[in-house]
């Protein structure tokens, strides 16, 4: 995701700066993460906060479904689909309301407004959730 | 007169003797002889045309049996068109021909040993009908007629070389197939137990929503600005996703649709109303 990559990039370089000392790259790699971490809690806006929750909840739970797949077999072939799909479905349609939504890219989403973007995404996820329960059957 | 008819009555009786003597195929100085490899030509034994040889000839492993004969057609020896040996089963009725080879003046011959017989022979029991055929183009009557009985002896301690039997189209053996069986479902535990962590992922996505400030401040203030078209907003949406659950349980698809159609035009109508009165909220800086 374009805005997360580009707060990453940012501040790896300020965390390295600031502790030059420091020689082993394991500590290293452990002191990038943290520094990634504390500029996403400190710089992300609360809403996109809110949606990227609700992306590690949809990977949490499609995780979960494809480790019962994998432990149990398939048996109901399209019950799996579904359910998979419904998480990633919704996975991809969040994923898109926070890059309409994301400050920083107010530039290539001009036409297309907050509100718009969420307008889309509740249209998209109700076609989503026709369509899975539908192939549940 | 009479003496004319009486003329011409019996010259046609001589003309139908002579056409009624019609010759027939036969043949003349016939001997068979069997001679063990190596040895001197064993004993030979007359054969005539109308009886059948007294003894009956023994071929070994190692013989061969000599046939010869001179094709005659009436009382002058002649070619026929076909003159063959034939060797037949008494008990099974197999037959096998073996050509006697005849030159133009009739003398024909052939010769016969193991090799040449079908190992039914072989094995057979009871001495082995031989006979002679002759016949040919032209109104001359043909021969068929057994001449001696050949006695296959065999070495009982030489294996027989069977050849494989012939592929035969027929009905198969029938093939008593198990079908493998239907999938089944898991364990119910496992299910369970998988739901279970599912569902429970809920209530941590609501708490973690609750820690970051779910913004349920801002409820009173939505509500305040624009009742109708939130209330309507979510109600349609929560009317919805109602309705995809009817669909699963128990409605069909046509009666799902009209229904979705109309809460969805309801969510289409107060949603945009809604969202507006978000957006002006937001451009006020108050989100």
């Amino acid at each position: 995701m374009p805005p997360k990559q580009r707060t990453g990039t940012a501040s790896a370089p300020s965390t390295s700066a600031s502790r030059p000392s420091k020689s082993s790259s394991n500590a290293q790699a452990q002191d990038i993460l943290q520094g990634v971490w504390n500029k996403y809690v400190s710089k992300t806006p609360q809403r996109t906060k809110l949606l990227d929750t609700f992306m590690a909840f949809l990977v949490a739970v499609g995780a979960l479904q494809f480790l019962y797949v994998v432990l149990v077999g398939n048996f109901p072939f399209n019950a799996f689909l579904s359910g998979f799909s419904a998480t990633v479905g919704q996975f991809v349609l969040t994923a898109s309301l926070r890059m309409q939504t994301n400050a920083e890219n107010k530039a290539e989403f001009e036409s297309i407004s907050h509100e718009r973007a969420f307008a889309d995404f509740v249209f998209g996820s109700l076609l989503l959730h026709f369509f899975c329960v539908n192939f549940i059957n | 007169m009479r003496l004319l008819s009486g003329f011409v009555s019996s010259l046609l009786l001589s003309g139908a003797a002579i056409v009624s003597a019609a010759s027939s195929w036969s043949f003349e100085d016939a001997t068979v002889s069997v001679s063990s490899k190596g040895a001197e030509a064993g004993l030979k034994d007359k054969l005539s045309p109308s009886t059948v040889l007294g003894k009956s000839v023994s071929l070994g492993a190692t013989d061969t049996l000599k046939l010869l004969l001179t094709t005659t057609d009436g009382s002058t020896a002649k070619r026929p068109h076909q003159a063959f040996l034939t060797l037949t089963d008494p008990t099974t009725g197999l037959e096998e021909s073996f050509v006697l080879s005849v030159k133009d003046s009739g003398k024909a011959k052939v010769n016969l040993s193991h090799k040449d017989l079908p190992h039914q022979f072989l094995t057979s029991s009871k001495p082995i009908t031989a006979s002679i055929v002759i016949g040919s183009f032209g109104s001359s009557s043909p021969y068929k007629s057994k001449l001696f009985d050949l006695a296959v002896n065999r070495d009982a301690n030489v294996p027989l070389t069977i050849p494989e039997a012939p592929v035969r189209y027929a009905a198969e053996a029938e093939i008593h197939h198990i079908f493998r069986g239907d999938p089944e479902s898991p364990p119910k535990i496992i299910t369970i137990v998988f739901a279970a962590a599912v569902a429970g992922a809920l209530p941590i996505l609501l708490g973690v929503w609750a820690t970051l400030g779910a913004n349920t401040s801002h409820l009173t203030k939505a509500l305040g600005n624009a009742p109708v078209s939130h209330a309507l907003f979510f109600g349609s949406i929560l009317a919805m996703e109602g309705i995809f659950f009817l669909y699963y349980t128990s409605w069909n698809l046509f009666q799902m649709l009209p229904a979705a159609a109309v809460v969805g035009a309801v969510a289409f109508l107060s949603g945009s109303r809604a969202l507006s009165e978000v957006q002006e909220r937001r451009l006020a800086g108050l989100r």
